[in-house]
């Protein structure tokens, strides 16, 4: 029967059967639902008329017979094995309003059978989380028929929160991807990199190997890597224009061209600086000197015996003497074109030393680029050997 | 007389051998074997233009007339002609082991364009590194240019070289048996020196190998596989 508006009735009303029919049995009939659905047109609210305070371990735990609503506030956290007083389709709600967690065991044999919970795993009410409970009379279990707050994930880690395999894919060596699909973690190196290697890997598939000592800088591309003796990726300060190192000798005692630089490439603003080991083989003087290009720069003349405008000179100390000298020359520009100077060292075994500074100022040096760089040798009567090798010239960058 | 030979006595030994250098070249002509008259006189300058009479120690003074010379066949096989020596090219007077080297520069170019490397990056452009070739190409300089000139045509060395001459320059003309003995003992690996213990140590050199530095240790035939 359908809900009927309870009727008001009126002093001296004769109530007839048929009217308490439809205004009393009918109207109880539809609150118990005897007749189908019930509706309710407001809140339902139930009376809370029990609040809890046991801590610690507690079996059976008994309910009030009209308790609905089971607040817990333990001072400490508790642990119910099982609920007493289920009959079938009871409903309590537990809410937690402690600051300790009440947990709610599963299947614990600590309690009864009939109170046990029947759950997935001990279930952990944080404070101010709650579950509602249903009690089964066929398993003679409760049940969790509903259940809420946020889940805290370390309780998953901890396992705290017992949870399922992520299904059968899940296994110890994969992982679930972004798109919901597991993966075994990929095996090597990426192929599609450039790698910079001393020796080969079995690992890699395109690596450039430049060996346990590859001796240059890295030059080229990615495509065609190159390792370079001699920098050439860009600009630099100091480059070998040229040389030699291979011995030249001479016993002429007049001027003579004994080791050349040639095919260089010095502008006349660039400075560039040689070095060069020079010897002789006894006799008298030996002396060394410079051509630049056709023009002499540096010569001992005449009645400069000692050789103060030559590269290097030996004395007439009849030894095997050996030395080296260094040689820097300045940018030939306008009214600079005598700005070359040597120093030079030459020793024996018997510690006779010579030591000296030279400075060029036989000629004016070319104002064109420089393309040779001449080591001219002479010795005097005595009929020295002189001797000129590892010849080498850098130039200095200008900007 | 200016004798011009290829090489320098020893110059095909194997490292750490000695051989006569300039001044055991003459000890061996002057000395031992008597050979021929060397030239010592300082005044004597023998120079491309002409032999000249010059301050001692000096250059190029009064012109005494114009150089006689004999380049050994070798050379002329070599490519190598009077024309060779540039202008003021001095030989000086008695023995001379001389040597000029020529280095053959390079430069490292885009192999598609052709624009050197160094080009590109000072454009101060964005380069795609991974789109470009470089090659390492010849970089013919003006002095490159001049320097081949120099050689009988189509005979230059197209990379960088080492020329290694020896001069010996006497008062008049060798004998040939004596021009032969002296060609040998430069030109050829087999002459040996005879009478040894008429020489002292000082007048030898000791042939050395320059090492260059090593070079690099990169897998070129895993380069021309191309990768994987």
């Amino acid at each position: 029967m359908a809900w009927t508006a309870p009727r008001t009735y009126t002093t001296g009303e004769i109530v007839t059967a048929a009217i308490l029919n439809t205004d009393v049995r009918d109207n109880l009939r539809y609150l118990k639902g005897l007749d189908g659905r019930t509706d309710f047109e407001s809140a339902v609210a139930f009376i809370t008329d029990e609040t809890s305070t046991l801590t610690g371990s507690q079996n059976n735990v008994v309910l009030a017979a009209n308790s609905v609503i089971f607040r817990w506030n333990g001072a400490s956290t508790a642990t119910f094995t099982g609920l007493a007083s289920g009959v079938d389709g009871r409903l309590v709600v537990i809410v937690n309003v402690a600051a300790s967690n009440l947990v709610l065991n599963d299947e614990d044999a600590l309690s009864t059978a009939a109170n046990r919970f029947a759950l997935t795993g001990n279930l952990t009410l944080r404070p101010d989380q709650g579950v509602m409970l249903e009690y089964d009379s066929t398993s003679s279990r409760w049940r969790v028929a509903a259940s809420g707050g946020p889940i805290d994930a370390s309780d998953i880690l901890s396992g705290t929160i017992a949870t399922a395999r992520l299904g059968t894919g899940a296994t110890a060596s994969n992982f679930l991807r972004g798109d919901q699909t597991y993966a075994a973690p990929a095996t090597g190196a990426p192929d599609s990199a450039d790698y910079l290697v001393g020796t080969a890997q079995g690992g890699l598939s395109a690596e450039i190997v430049v060996g346990a000592t590859p001796g240059g800088e890295l030059g080229g591309t990615w495509a065609a890597p190159t390792v370079d003796t001699i920098h050439s990726g860009s600009a630099h300060a100091v480059t070998r224009e040229g040389g030699s190192t291979t011995e030249a000798t001479t016993t002429s005692t007049s001027a003579v061209d004994l080791l050349t630089a040639s095919t260089l490439t010095i502008a006349a603003t660039e400075p560039f600086i040689f070095v060069a080991n020079t010897r002789k083989s006894g006799g008298g003087i030996a002396v060394c000197n410079l051509k630049l290009n056709a023009t002499v720069v540096a010569e001992a003349v005449g009645s400069d015996a000692g050789g103060t405008q030559a590269l290097s000179h030996f004395s007439t100390t009849n030894a095997a003497l050996s030395g080296s000298f260094f040689a820097s020359i300045g940018p030939r520009v306008t009214s600079y074109l005598r700005s070359g100077a040597s120093t030079y060292r030459t020793s024996d075994t018997t510690a006779h030393t010579e030591k000296s500074h030279r400075w060029m100022q036989t000629a004016d040096m070319p104002t064109v680029e420089i393309t040779d760089v001449i080591i001219r040798g002479i010795g005097d009567v005595n009929a020295p050997t002189v001797g000129c090798d590892e010849l080498h010239v850098y130039s200095l960058a200008a900007s | 007389m200016l004798y011009i030979f290829s090489g320098y006595p020893g110059k095909a030994l194997p490292a750490g051998m000695a051989h006569l250098h300039a001044g055991g070249l003459r000890h061996c002509i002057k000395e031992v074997e008597h050979l021929a008259e060397l030239e010592e006189d300082p005044m004597i300058q023998y120079v491309k233009e002409g032999v000249y009479a010059c301050p001692v120690g000096g250059n190029e003074g009064e012109w005494l007339g114009p150089v006689e010379y004999r380049l050994s066949p070798i050379l002329d096989k070599d490519g190598i002609t009077w024309k060779i020596f540039p202008e003021h090219w001095t030989f000086g007077n008695n023995v001379t082991c001389t040597n000029w080297t020529a280095n053959r520069e390079t430069m490292e170019v885009d192999y598609r364009t052709g624009i050197p490397f160094a080009d590109l990056l000072a454009s101060g452009h964005p380069i795609d590194m991974s789109k470009v070739m470089i090659q390492r190409v010849p970089r013919i300089t003006e002095s490159w240019k001049e320097y081949e000139k120099r050689w009988f045509p189509g005979t230059c060395p197209q990379e960088s070289h080492k020329v290694h001459l020896t001069y010996v320059i006497t008062k008049g003309e060798m004998e040939p048996w004596a021009y032969e003995r002296v060609r040998r003992l430069i030109e050829e690996r087999d002459a040996a020196v005879v009478d040894l213990d008429r020489y002292r140590p000082e007048h030898f050199s000791v042939s050395r190998k320059w090492t260059h530095p090593k070079k690099p240790g990169l897998d070129f035939e895993k380069l021309l596989r191309g990768r994987n």
